[in-house]
């Protein structure tokens, strides 16, 4: 937006990888592959690469707009804009599930007399500061925290490794089911949770210093954050068994409070809460920022960060409203990985797609 | 106007971020907490519900213990138990009884009556998992042959809690006698939860538990009333289904592959059990194959051992004789498995993990073997192969003890 505001290519890098960590990391992902969700992982990550390529390809084709820009652009203004709004109240919708998801995690593990709506504002606080701070600050503090992040996770997994609470034949059978359960984990709900979620990136590709590099960057990091997501994944199976991973709320977590090495390092919780915390954070900074983004582009208004505020508090009402519970918080989720998320990440770039191809065929011609 | 709004503002920001920074919404301080150690469970009477104690550590000997080198005046660990339909209204109710709040995050021991545990004990863990307090690692004994609350009210010595005793002395004995093994709450739900049953060591009162819970306990060499851990536990559905002791359970923990550390005695010649053969390492691999659609089991115990005694002349410096001792030393392994498999599969309960086994390996075999398994696993047929090693003898080679001359 304005020219100060850009962002490096390593920030860009660091920035995918905390977002694709998010929830992803501590949450179960994938029901159906069993011990095979890390395989499922893999699976999906080519599938994730291809969407990526569309979300860049529109970037090459405008530049200096974003989403909700080329959407008016590619739509003409009256489909492209109720479009773009959808997209404003879908990004809210998902920011406040993260909140939510970090929130009930955190008072399962550990606040358990917190109310919701406190926890929830603390972090909406930070959330709104950064917004508020902009892009810039926000991607800075991106590459501080991915180093924290990556120096958690191999502590962990050193830990891990000592305490011998590693059983790799946990994660056999390969594929007991066949191939068709671990491809049917991988499509949809893993490529659309956490891999399609990159959509939001395309509010912040114009921000970017070096365009050229933003295809490159983006799958490289999505290559790392998937062996790490699939690694991570691997090890929580093989220490707690495919069945308490398929019943646990936070998988990671419990399998942390199994790690003992030689019997004083022991309950390394505080370090899947930070994991948590900083993920959460990072991911639905990103979706508020692409809110406040797209909302500036559709209401004109001129200083991005007067919606900081606005957005920030609606995002916490919503995220402690949603849902009841969190059983139904995520049956909610279940429900949106083959409705909202298909639609919006999958459905609606390919048609912006086409119709693009169309208009750019009739015009040449 | 702008310039005097911005102190203003900071200053409320900085007194806003108070409220915060003091973290710990629900803190509780240390005294005001009571330290549960142990918890038992037994059923109470006939009315469906658990009778729950809790031991509780009584902190002010814990202190004084320090200051003054024992000498306490005061018994170490208190315990209270509650009735009701669950475990955690139990655990609240007893807030009733303890001056203090129930703290569980140190609790280490769960103790099983066994009139409980022969009526199932598949629902005992569900809180377990949820709970944030509560560990998954927690040791889990059956109290043999008496209720939970009994055992925990034998006082120690040695170990300042009742619960820290049992605990340390099933690590112990686990690692260099193998006897028994140290199950705790996860390996549990893992087995439970699929088609496997748990195996439990046993905990059991030597002497007079009544007598055992007054302080005199603590002042007499050797205690009157003491606790043993003894035995494993095998179950079926859920159920205690019978003892295995001694080689028995030794046989159990290598088909479990828990062995760490054991000894066995071999004969010298015509001299029973007169050599005793320290094992030091061993692993079990247990790999299962079809054959004419029935599942075959194989088993591979690889162990290592030491001479460490002999009361017979013995001259290990003869290869051939340390080869014999090798073969016998694989077969007493190999008997033992064989009575540890037979015993279970007398009952069926796989303690074995050999259905979770099938499942990883020929899982279609399993989709059709899995509803009739405790069946199928008292059938099937195990084949058991022991390479066994003896690598040293110790300080000397040839033993002082010299032939009787005829």
């Amino acid at each position: 937006m304005s020219k100060s505001s850009s962002v490096s290519p390593t920030q860009l890098f660091a920035m995918i990888i905390l977002f694709e960590f998010g929830t992803a990391l501590v949450l179960p992902i994938g029901q159906a592959a069993g011990s095979n969700v890390w395989l499922s992982i893999l699976l999906a990550m080519p599938g994730g690469m291809i969407l990526y390529v569309l979300y860049t390809y529109f970037n090459r084709q405008f530049p200096a707009l974003t989403l909700s820009g080329y959407i008016r652009k590619i739509l003409g203004p009256y489909f492209g804009w109720p479009v773009s709004f959808l997209y404003i109240v879908y990004f809210i919708y998902i920011s406040s599930r993260n909140l939510r998801e970090a929130g009930d995690l955190l008072i399962s593990a550990s606040y358990d007399e917190t109310p919701l709506a406190t926890v929830h504002a603390v972090m909406i606080i930070a959330v709104i500061y950064v917004i508020y701070k902009g892009v810039n600050v926000l991607f800075r503090l991106g590459e501080i925290y991915i180093l924290i992040i990556i120096s958690l996770g191999i502590l962990s997994q050193a830990a891990v490794l000592f305490s011998g609470a590693l059983e790799l034949r946990n994660l056999l059978p390969l594929m007991g089911e066949g191939f068709i359960p671990t491809l049917r984990d991988a499509y949809p709900n893993i490529l659309m949770f956490p891999f399609s979620e990159l959509i939001c990136f395309a509010t912040i590709f114009p921000h970017m210093k070096q365009q050229k590099l933003i295809r490159k960057t983006g799958l490289l990091a999505i290559l790392a954050s998937s062996l790490m997501l699939s690694l991570s994944h691997a090890i929580e199976i093989a220490i707690i068994g495919k069945d308490i991973y398929s019943r646990a709320t936070f998988p990671l977590f419990t399998s942390i409070t199994i790690v003992e090495v030689a019997e004083f390092m022991q309950r390394l919780d505080p370090f899947v809460i930070l994991t948590l915390i900083i993920g959460v954070f990072f991911k639905m900074t990103v979706y508020a920022y692409a809110v406040t983004a797209m909302a500036a582009d559709l209401f004109r208004i001129e200083d991005r960060r007067q919606l900081a505020f606005p957005i920030g508090i609606v995002i916490f009402l919503i995220s402690v409203l949603s849902a009841w519970s969190f059983p139904e918080h995520n049956s909610e989720g279940r429900v949106h990985l083959i409705t909202g998320s298909p639609f919006f990440t999958v459905a609606v770039p390919i048609l912006l797609l086409l119709v693009h191809l169309l208009k750019k065929r009739s015009t040449h011609s | 106007m702008n310039a005097c709004r911005k102190p203003i503002a900071a200053a409320m920001l900085l007194l806003l971020s108070i409220v915060v920074l003091t973290g710990c919404w629900n803190s509780n301080e240390l005294s005001d907490m009571a330290i549960v150690v142990g918890i038992g469970v037994d059923k109470d009477g006939d009315s469906g519900k658990y009778r729950v104690s809790m031991q509780i550590v009584n902190p002010s000997t814990v202190a004084a213990n320090k200051s003054s080198g024992g000498g306490q005046n005061a018994i170490p660990n208190i315990v209270y138990s509650s009735v009701d339909h669950t475990l955690f209204s139990a655990f609240r109710k007893t807030s009733q009884k303890a001056p203090r709040r129930l703290f569980f995050a140190h609790s280490q021991m769960f103790v099983i009556g066994e009139p409980l545990a022969r009526e199932g004990i598949n629902g005992l863990f569900d809180l377990f998992e949820r709970s944030r307090e509560l560990r998954l690692t927690s040791s889990v004994v059956i109290a043999r042959g008496m209720k939970a609350e009994d055992l925990l009210n034998i006082l120690t010595p040695m170990q300042t809690t009742t619960a820290t005793s049992i605990k340390d002395k099933l690590e112990v004995t686990s690692e260099v006698w193998a006897q028994n093994v140290d199950t705790d709450v996860t390996d549990i739900i893992k087995k439970v939860s699929g088609s496997g049953e748990p195996a439990i060591s046993g905990a059991k009162a030597v002497g007079n538990p009544i007598a055992g819970r007054k302080k005199a306990n603590l002042e007499e060499t050797p205690p009157q009333t003491n606790i043993e851990t003894k035995g494993i536990a095998i179950f079926a559905q859920g159920k205690l289904a019978a003892w295995l002791d001694g080689k028995a359970a030794r046989g159990a923990v290598w088909a479990m592959n828990k062995m760490k550390s054991t000894t066995v005695n071999l004969d010298c010649g015509n001299e029973k059990q007169a050599i005793a053969i320290e094992v030091i390492r061993s692993s079990t691999r247990t790999r299962v194959h079809m054959r004419n659609g029935k599942p075959v089991l194989t088993m591979h115990i690889k162990e290592e051992g030491n001479l460490t005694e002999t009361n017979c002349p013995l001259d290990p410096s003869n290869r051939e004789l340390i080869v014999k001792l090798q073969n016998q030393l694989a077969e007493a392994t190999k008997k033992e498995v064989e009575t540890a498999i037979k015993a279970a599969q007398s009952k069926k309960s796989d303690i074995f993990g050999f259905s979770t086994e099938m499942e990883r390996t020929q899982p279609k075999a399993w989709k059709q073997l899995e509803k009739s398994w405790p069946d199928v696993f008292a059938e099937t047929e195990v084949e058991i192969n022991v390479e066994a090693y003896i690598r040293r003898t110790g300080l000397r080679i040839k033993s002082y003890i010299k032939p009787e001359k005829e």
